[in-house]
């Protein structure tokens, strides 16, 4: 019994990360996914402001489902949701200006983020605390670091280098020159992957990527469980 | 019609559910923003000063800020001074919406009323959807061109957001040389019409800014 409910622990984690990614999987929260990922520091940041939105109201959603009747479950998981953006921004404007500046509109529309609301719906109102706690981790951790990952390539295509120090005013400035030299001596840079376009075509490339490690995993899975069939078979005869 | 027992039961039990989540989410806001006010205050006072100094170079303090009502964008303007107490212009806040976000900016204007001058552009906020468009294409060309006193072509890329930036710019000369009416109210909350506003008593006349003496005290220098 202890195994099973282990295995559901983890299961709620895990999914989200890799194999249930809600961006290069599920395919949600494409919009800020292709307009915040110009730098890796306003990614990282966005992703980490996603992150507290969705375990918080994973959280409190859960803890209130008992009590909230069914007919106003929507409406007042937006109301909680809207709750947790609008401290965030709060907080962001007061303590991290250069990341809610560089953010925008962006982050007040995590209110109506497929993700935030899916999750609430789809998990948080039908489990307990715990596991929703889990599921927004996992699934905040595999939004960050999808976010990370496109920015990551697109800030170095795009820009021919890696800032940090920019919008987190509190680490030190440095800019790793990766593809263009800090005097203009080489210059490799791809303007086209610092525009939305390039958003597009990163994107797109990183979700056939993901997509080939599913299927030649789901491939694999088929292949031990037929194998496994035969063992049993061979035995049986 | 009469409602039945357990309907009115439902009702209440909703209205009660919905009134809880309201309330509590207002609390912790409310809670927070007490919190975040003062340091957001403060940030944006910060941004403020840079701003001015980046629309005039040789800016060093500024008087009290005039307020402005009955306009679209601007909301309040400044006479910017330099170490020695000279004028070097107006400095007007501008904030407007559109359907990509919105800007707040500061914007220069100096010269003859008859003939204001267009000065630096800084942006305090910036939310549009385009904004490295905006700010690549059309903001910061202009303020790199030391002798343009025309903002550019607004088709950048980032066209809604270039129109709001022209907009507000257009404002706040009009508010300059008077052919925007607006009303004028000081630190001491007097309220002036537009027509007791002298701005050419207060900033230089010239096309370079710099030459007049000017009150700091917001009453003094306006009305």
């Amino acid at each position: 019994m202890d195994n099973i409910r282990r295995h559901q622990h983890q299961e709620s984690f895990v999914s989200g990360i890799i194999s249930n990614n809600p961006l290069f999987v599920m395919v949600l929260g494409t919009c800020p996914a292709l307009a915040i990922t110009t730098t890796m520091e306003a990614a990282f940041g966005m992703g980490l402001l996603f992150l507290f939105v969705l375990v918080s109201s994973n959280v409190l959603i859960s803890l209130l489902r008992k009590i909230i009747p069914e007919e106003i479950k929507t409406p007042s998981n937006i109301v909680v949701i809207a709750t947790f953006v609008t401290i965030v921004k709060m907080f962001c404007s007061a303590y991290l200006p250069a990341l809610y500046n560089s953010l925008g509109v962006f982050l007040s529309l995590l209110v109506v983020n497929c993700i935030v609301l899916g999750r609430a719906e789809a998990f948080a109102d039908q489990n307990g605390v715990f596991d929703s706690f889990l599921d927004g981790m996992g699934n905040g951790i595999g939004y960050t670091l999808a976010l990370c990952v496109i920015a990551l390539i697109r800030e170095i295509l795009g820009t021919g280098y890696l800032t940090i120090g920019v919008i987190f005013t509190f680490i030190p400035y440095f800019r790793l020159p990766v593809l263009k030299a800090l005097d203009g001596s080489y210059d490799y840079s791809m303007n086209l992957f610092a525009s939305p376009m390039g958003g597009f075509v990163v994107f797109g490339l990183l979700m056939a990527l993901m997509q080939l490690w599913n299927l030649k995993k789901k491939a694999a899975e088929r292949e031990a469980a037929i194998a496994k069939i035969h063992l049993a078979a061979k035995e049986g005869a | 019609m009469k409602i039945a027992a357990t309907e009115r039961q439902r009702i209440l039990l909703v209205g009660g559910a919905l009134s809880l989540i309201g309330g509590v989410s207002a609390l912790l806001i409310g809670a927070v923003n007490a919190l975040t006010a003062p340091v957001i205050a403060a940030n944006d006072l910060a941004a403020q000063e840079t701003a001015m100094k980046a629309v005039y170079g040789d800016f060093a303090s500024a008087s009290s800020p005039i307020l402005i009502g009955g306009s679209s964008y601007v909301s309040k303007f400044w006479v910017a001074l330099d170490q020695e107490n000279n004028a070097l212009g107006y400095i007007y806040r501008a904030d407007g919406k559109n359907k990509y976000g919105s800007i707040a900016l500061l914007v220069g204007v100096y010269g003859a009323s008859s003939s204001p001058i267009l000065g630096r552009i800084a942006l305090i906020s910036d939310t549009e959807t385009f904004k490295e468009k905006l700010e690549d294409g059309y903001v910061d060309p202009y303020n790199a061109d030391p002798t343009a006193t025309n903002l550019g072509d607004t088709t950048c890329g980032a066209t809604h957001g270039a129109t709001l930036i022209e907009d507000m710019a257009v404002e706040a000369k009009g508010i300059y040389d008077g052919s925007v009416a607006v009303t004028f109210t000081d630190a001491s909350g007097s309220s002036y019409t537009p027509s007791s506003v002298s701005y050419s008593s207060n900033v230089n006349s010239g096309s370079s800014p710099g030459s007049a003496s000017v009150d700091t005290s917001a009453g003094g220098t306006v009305g």
